[in-house]
């Protein structure tokens, strides 16, 4: 990061030093209450982390995202199948996205497990142009999510797929 | 890790061991450790809040830079960059930065010229709260840089003085002094070479 300092600060080029001079100092003691305002400015940030999250207000830094492709292929052309799921950085809620499938379709959001069982999440419907949305999805407890995908609910088939 | 391995690592700025401590601890806090931040707090917080407070000469305003200082090492620690220098270099050039920052949007500069050594601004709270080996460790990263200070000429060391703890620019320092602004540039630069110099 850069200092926000004028491009005419001699130290600009001289971190190391600024160091060592800032040893050099008499040392001021910092009162108590300086480590209990950060504590406290860290509580409230990782209460707030941890809070169900809005998808609409989250800063995207604090969200996992992945883009699910169809299985098989790597390159997504324009009009095929396309979906993106959002995790919370806590792991315990997702939202997901997707356009480009069949309208009016039904499909089943499956995660799966690090030890390979399948959990069927939530069940999805396509509208008349093909897009769905599940804005709010509480995943479920239990052992870490590898991989999710969005499966044909008639023929359980995979449409989209990708690793969490 | 002592507080003297990171204050000989933030002097010498060399792949030391400690240096490369400080380094696991950026990393952790870059994944959310707390108590990786506790840590680094815990070695940090003195000089970091003697810095800005020897900056701003006001209590209030140093507690409050140097919550972010630290706030803003939380929440940017995967913004620093190892080939500027080891973690303190950038720990105290954000100290630095924000103190000079906040003195000048108050617009309030003193008159008198602080010395890095004044004996009038001197406490040493590690006496009482510090571990003896930090206090130890303390001192001695004082006296190497007051001797690394003491390498430089008269009108050097004014010239970083008022560089370092004022943030003056070349330019204002020039008009202070009444010197011409290449020989400002010239002393401050040979200034911090020889303190480099001396601290290798």
């Amino acid at each position: 990061m850069r200092p926000n300092l004028s491009r005419s600060d001699p130290f600009d080029a001289f971190p190391d030093v600024v160091a060592t001079l800032a040893f050099g100092l008499s040392p001021v003691a910092p009162p108590a209450r300086l480590k209990d305002r950060l504590d406290s400015r860290l509580g409230e940030f990782l209460r707030e982390r941890r809070a169900s999250f809005n998808l609409l207000s989250r800063p995207a830094d604090r969200l996992c995202t992945r883009l699910l492709s169809g299985p098989g292929s790597r390159r997504r052309t324009k009009g095929s199948p396309l979906a993106r799921v959002v995790v919370s950085a806590c792991g315990r809620e997702a939202a997901f996205f997707c356009w480009y499938l069949p309208p009016r379709e039904r499909y089943t959001l499956v995660f799966e497990r690090a030890d390979g069982t399948l959990v069927a999440c939530a069940r999805l419907d396509t509208d008349g142009s093909g897009e769905g949305e599940l804005p709010f999805l509480t995943l479920p407890p239990g052992p870490p999510l590898a991989s999710v995908a969005l499966r044909r609910a008639a023929s359980d088939q995979p449409v989209l797929a990708a690793r969490l | 890790m002592s507080m003297e391995s990171s204050s000989d690592a933030a002097v010498s700025g060399k792949g030391s061991a400690p240096a490369a401590a400080d380094l696991e601890l950026i990393e952790k806090i870059r994944q959310g450790d707390q108590s990786a931040l506790d840590l680094l707090y815990a070695r940090y917080s003195s000089p970091v809040y003697s810095l800005v407070w020897k900056i701003l000469q006001n209590s209030e305003e140093a507690e409050d830079v140097a919550l972010d200082v630290f706030w803003q090492v939380w929440r940017q620690a995967d913004r620093y960059d190892p080939s500027r220098g080891a973690p303190p270099a950038w720990i105290f050039t954000l100290a630095r930065s924000r103190a000079i920052d906040r003195l000048r949007s108050r617009n309030r500069r003193e008159d008198r010229t602080i010395s890095i050594d004044d004996p009038n601004l001197h406490f040493d709270p590690l006496d009482e709260n510090a571990a003896p080996d930090q206090v130890v460790s303390f001192r001695q990263s004082r006296d190497a840089a007051r001797a690394a200070m003491k390498k430089l000429s008269a009108v050097q060391r004014e010239a970083v003085e008022l560089a370092f703890l004022k943030g003056m620019t070349h330019v204002e320092i020039a008009e202070r002094l009444g010197l011409p602004l290449g020989t400002v540039k010239t002393r401050i630069r040979q200034g911090l070479i020889r303190l480099r110099k001396h601290l290798d």
